[in-house]
């Protein structure tokens, strides 16, 4: 693993008498998409703003960078991008015009940068369009560049992909792979699209109302929503026995329970069942199980678990 | 710092606002100018003099000072600009300091036509006049006092800074509401109230002790070559306290402050 890019330590926020952010732990390391789970309000926009520094903690601290004081964060932050909630952009000026507008904003030289991100997020046919007739998926798209425009070591994106057509999506998922695996840069990426997300992420924070409810990498969640035929019978052994013997496989678990968990034959139920049954095998349970990083959101947050 | 005043500086001058802006004085200030310059020739009746004082910078100041307020500070609010400069690494009273010197540097180039429109008058062999009324840059084309190419110099330079010190208030009003509808209204009835008061001056000493303090004193706002280099003095020392309290209390105000 790289070195910790962030790290937050029991980060609370509260409006008033509304808690938003409750205890909030998590640790971002180098080079990695981390992907910022929850529902409306569950507190990603807020958690991303404390770190980008235009909403304050009301308890808890957090390092970034290895460095913890006021000072030294705010000039840490110009190692940072981010884009939350919707981008930021000048609705005056065209694409080329706001982007100078940040390069001249972070004392940036290099004029041909300007081409070179543009190019980079697909937005070089704008020419003198402003920004304000742009589409939501191109606003997107000049917000992603802006925030590309310093080459940043963490990008926090909030929702990046809303309003983007599918191929918009997959450039933009294309895209972050590429910084991260050519620049180690370090993502943190909200997204209400799931899948979309399943696709991008190397790393998963689900939070909900507030609170971190699992941070776990996709090894973890692949482990947690792997696809098995869940075996309920009257004698384990036997069954193992069985799925050794007959269906020469050994990719399965006995569970403490009892039950089995078979990884293999999942398209060939059948020839499983009826070797189970023509071996004697008295079966009390037979299931394909299995989630989706969306059912598993769900089952983590207590809501409806889609199957 | 100088980066973020430079890039500010490219984005309002890619407003429209700013140069309509920009415009609107220098058709204000020319239609004084002529005015002036009739009535004081005989060529126009002083009936009209109504209309030029009401086109001199003093009045149009105002408006346009609270304008460029709200493009310069409330439509980054608007637009979540204002994330960008908080993001990258600068710190608040950064920014405050560098929009208030955007700010400056943009007002003087709106208030520019009534100093180059004063220049030409005081260089002509020609008599102005507004028929008694008279303010700011307007007060300095008509008076009938001569000087010094120096005085003359000095008096507008202070006349800019009493314009300047009046206006930061617009800085602190853009930071604290950031609507704005809010901020045009807030100092529009702002400047109305100080007028007002203002012309209770000379029946109340301690409204005139008061005022005295601030840039919105009548004496500051008919600033010409009557006055003594002790009020010269005053004026600059007062304005130049006014305008460090106010962005000092507009960093209070921006300091901790949520940035939805």
């Amino acid at each position: 693993m790289g070195e910790t890019i962030l790290k937050t330590n029991q980060l609370s926020k509260t409006y008033k008498k509304l808690t938003v952010l409750h205890d909030v732990s998590i640790e971002l390391k180098e080079g990695r998409i981390y992907g910022l789970i929850g529902e409306n309000g569950a507190g990603k926009s807020t958690l991303m703003k404390i770190i980008s520094g235009i909403s304050f903690q009301t308890d808890g601290s957090f390092e970034l960078f290895g460095k913890s004081s006021d000072k030294e964060i705010q000039q840490q932050r110009k190692r940072i991008a981010s884009m939350i909630e919707q981008p930021a952009i000048s609705p005056d000026m065209t694409a080329k015009g706001n982007l100078k507008f940040h390069r001249l904003m972070r004392g940036i030289p290099n004029e041909e940068l300007e081409d070179e991100i543009l190019q980079l997020v697909g937005l070089t046919s704008t020419n003198n369009k402003k920004a304000k007739h742009f589409s939501l998926g191109m606003k997107q798209r000049l917000g992603i560049a802006i925030a590309l425009l310093t080459n940043p070591e963490l990008l926090i994106l909030d929702e990046p992909v809303n309003g983007l057509d599918p191929i918009g999506v997959v450039e933009i998922r294309q895209l972050l792979t590429r910084l991260c695996e050519e620049r180690q840069m370090t993502i943190l990426i909200s997204s209400h699209n799931l899948p979309e997300l399943y696709q991008t992420a190397t790393d998963y924070i689900i939070i909900h109302k507030g609170k971190i409810m699992k941070q776990m990498t996709q090894q973890q969640l692949d482990e947690e929503c792997r696809h098995y035929i869940r075996i309920g019978c009257t004698a384990p052994e036997q069954c193992a026995h069985v799925l050794e013997t007959v269906l020469k496989t050994q990719n399965f678990q006995v569970m403490p329970n009892k039950m089995i968990k078979l990884y293999d034959f999942l398209e060939n139920l059948g020839d499983v069942s009826t070797a189970l049954f023509e071996n004697g095998v008295t079966l009390t349970e037979f299931s394909l199980q299995g989630d989706t990083l969306e059912n598993y959101f769900l089952t983590l947050i207590g809501g409806e678990r889609h199957v | 710092m100088f980066n973020l005043v430079r890039a500010y500086l490219y984005k309002s001058t890619k407003s429209k606002i700013f140069w309509v802006l920009l415009a609107l004085t220098t058709c204000s200030a020319t239609a004084m100018f002529s005015i002036a310059y009739g009535i004081g020739n005989n060529s126009i009746n002083e009936s009209v003099s109504n209309v030029g004082f009401l086109l001199s910078d003093m009045n149009t100041m105002s408006i346009v000072g609270a304008v460029l307020a709200t493009i310069l500070i409330c439509s980054d609010f608007d637009t979540k600009n204002i994330h960008h400069p908080i993001i990258s690494g600068f710190a608040r009273i950064q920014i405050v300091i560098s929009k208030a010197i955007v700010y400056w540097i943009l007002f003087i180039v709106l208030v520019s036509p009534y100093i180059i429109v004063t220049i030409i008058g005081l260089s002509m062999d020609s008599t102005f006049s507004m028929d008694g009324k008279a303010a700011g840059f307007l007060s300095i084309l008509t008076s009938t006092t001569s000087g010094s190419f120096g005085e003359y110099v000095t008096i507008m330079i202070t006349m800019t800074l009493v314009y300047l010190a009046q206006l930061t208030i617009c800085i602190l009003l853009a930071f604290a509401l950031r609507k704005s509808v809010l901020v045009v209204a807030a100092y529009y009835m702002m400047s109305m109230f100080f007028g007002q008061v203002a012309s209770f001056q000379d029946s109340f000493e301690i409204i005139d002790k008061v005022l005295s303090f601030t840039p919105y004193s009548a004496e500051y706002m008919a600033i010409n070559l009557s006055m003594s280099k002790g009020d010269i003095i005053s004026a600059v020392t007062i304005c130049t306290i006014f305008i460090v309290v106010i962005i000092y209390l507009t960093f209070m105000t921006f300091r901790k402050v949520e940035i939805r």
